[in-house]
């Protein structure tokens, strides 16, 4: 790699987007050549969810909490106790919530932790088809290009090999004598 | 004039950013002002633990006032009041809550504040604190905000649309942080400069440090080992790199860890150093490698150009991306197969690296020298002294 950059000149001020730039061409004529790494896949899926969900017009930040490693999205059996009113009835309120909070818990956790568990489940699964169906039309794309090579080879080979023959046999002599 | 600052933390034991920001900045104006600082007893910023002991001592010359902080954090409640507002949008009494959940809920230190009378200009660090938001309202005009944001989804809260309006200045970090904050809070009326901040002196002792020439050739990595560092990113990169490229380079790490440290022969950790070993270090190194997606303003960075080195930076932070093509002093990436190419480009060629090098040296010394910092907190000062003359701290309970 050392070698392919002798031959490019840099200025007195070396500037450092066009060094980038070249890099990134070299990068993108791998990929035409169906030459992808894992990350770049992981990358092309990120922005395909993205773009579903960007359709789906999704909140932003819940978009943003999709996507993050944890499953800080999912629904949680845990809330705050809060009331819109104040002072001493505020109070009141809040401490009878806090009072009943365990009972109703008691039927629900349940129930959310489960539905907690089957969201995450579905995720997980929609995530991982996407990024295969990603995968196998990169695979597909790679394929076609090497399709399209051969054929052209192919073609180039059999061009050749007419010339060739045309060369090397000998002459029609019933022709001559017509 | 006589300056307070308001910070969360502050200690010459805490390596926080905003906090050393803080200390440093102090530290220099105090050659021209009386400064004093105001802050709480906690050194821990995830639960605000009371650690230090109450009351006034001098840190460098400097007198610092510390208030202890009534309610640690409850991260359970916390949690749910952040789920909350940081998924859907909820009334403003909520974000408040959310404000004081996140602390450090000290309210003598607000007493603390009112009392002051006699300083004259405020300066509040880190737009996220329960203090900094409490003396803002407080002191508005007479108040620089240096508000050390990042793309948060905090930043977003409609509450502090409003206290971004507040300060009679702000002190940004960089471009890319007085843009998102413009767009967000539109505040551009606000008197507003990129100051940034400088670099500790470093250190010309003689102790004794390891080799680091003969580590050559090394890739450096200093700051917490943490995924919010996105340092298990990192990880993931150069064992990949390592693997499939070439394995005759190592990454050095410097600092303390938070994830664990894969375990192979080309990554080498070094732990908490001292400040000359982690010169030298940086002075030997290839480059310096930040895989940050959230800074809002990289001291490390600096540090590294201070040295002539190189850096290679995750390009989708904005504010690195943006300080490495202001500066031409590095290269960003924003995916493995960028990384990967970067670091054969930078270890293959030496002489343009450290042409690149010398480029961010260039802007270190353009920007973010001391006396530049100076020159700016002062034109800030004066601005803020002339604007705010004849107000007084207003709603003070």
């Amino acid at each position: 790699m050392a070698d392919d950059w002798q031959d490019i000149e840099f200025g007195s001020e070396i500037d450092v987007s066009e060094i980038m730039e070249i890099i990134r061409e070299r990068i993108a004529q791998k990929r035409k050549e169906g030459i992808y790494t894992d990350e770049a896949i992981a990358e092309i899926t990120e922005s395909r969810i993205m773009q579903f969900a960007e359709e789906a017009e999704i909140d932003s930040v819940l978009l943003e909490k999709l996507r993050s490693p944890d499953h800080s999205w999912n629904i949680n059996p845990s809330y705050i106790i809060a009331t819109h009113r104040s002072g001493v009835k505020a109070k009141v309120i809040i401490l009878i919530k806090k009072l009943v909070r365990p009972f109703i818990r008691l039927y629900t956790d349940h129930i959310v932790g489960r539905q907690a568990q089957i969201n995450q489940y579905f995720a997980h699964l929609i995530h991982n088809l996407v990024r295969e169906i990603t995968r196998h039309q990169i695979d597909n794309d790679a394929l076609k290009a090497k399709l399209e090579r051969l054929e052209r080879e192919q073609e180039f080979l059999e061009q050749r090999l007419r010339t060739f023959e045309s060369m090397t046999m000998p002459e029609d002599k019933s022709t001559d004598q017509n | 004039m006589r300056l307070g600052f308001v910070v969360q933390r502050y200690g010459e034991d805490i390596a926080g950013g905003a906090e050393l920001h803080c200390r440093l900045v102090a530290e220099h104006l105090n050659e021209f002002h009386h400064v004093e600082i105001f802050t709480t007893c906690a050194k821990d910023y995830v639960s605000w633990k009371n650690e230090y002991t109450k009351g006034r001592q001098i840190i460098n010359g400097i007198p610092v006032h510390r208030y202890p902080v009534r309610k640690t954090r409850n991260i359970r409640s916390f949690e749910n009041v952040q789920n909350l507002v940081f998924h859907e949008s909820q009334p403003i009494e909520m974000e408040e809550r959310w404000i004081k959940e996140n602390g450090p809920y000290s309210p003598q230190l607000v007493k603390g504040i009112i009392q002051r009378s006699d300083i004259d200009i405020w300066i509040l660090f880190s737009y996220r604190y329960w203090t900094t938001v409490q003396a803002l309202r407080l002191f508005k005009k007479k108040a620089i905000l240096v508000p050390t944001a990042e793309h948060d989804p905090a930043l977003y809260l409609s509450v502090f649309k409003e206290l971004f309006k507040l300060p009679g200045a702000i002190a940004y970090n960089s471009v890319e942080e007085q843009e998102l904050i413009h767009s967000i809070a539109g505040n551009r009326k606000v008197r507003g400069d990129v100051v940034g901040v400088g670099l500790p002196d470093t250190e010309n002792n003689c102790q004794e440090t390891r080799d680091f020439r003969a580590m050559d050739p090394y890739i450096l990595y200093i700051g917490r080992i943490d995924k919010n560092k996105g340092c298990d990113h990192l990880f993931r990169m150069f064992l990949r790199f390592c693997k499939d490229v070439r394995d005759d380079v190592s990454l050095l790490i410097i600092g303390k860890p938070v994830i664990p440290i894969p375990a192979h022969p080309s990554v080498r950790h070094l732990g908490f150093v001292s400040e000359r070993e982690k010169n030298e270090a940086l002075r030997h190194c290839r480059f310096l490698v930040m895989p940050s997606r959230y800074e809002s303003l990289s001291m490390v960075l600096l540090e590294a150009w201070r040295y002539q080195r190189p850096t290679l930076v995750n390009g989708r932070c904005e504010v690195l991306q943006g300080q490495c093509l202001r500066s031409n002093g590095g290269l960003f990436y924003k995916n493995y197969d960028e990384f990967a190419e970067h670091v054969v480009f930078l270890l293959e060629n030496k002489s343009v690296a450290e042409r690149i090098g010398k480029q961010g040296f260039r802007y270190y010394q353009e920007n973010y020298e001391w006396r530049v910092i100076e020159d700016k907190y002062e034109s800030l000062l004066k601005s803020v002294e002339l604007n705010s003359m004849g107000d007084s701290p207003s709603e003070m309970a």
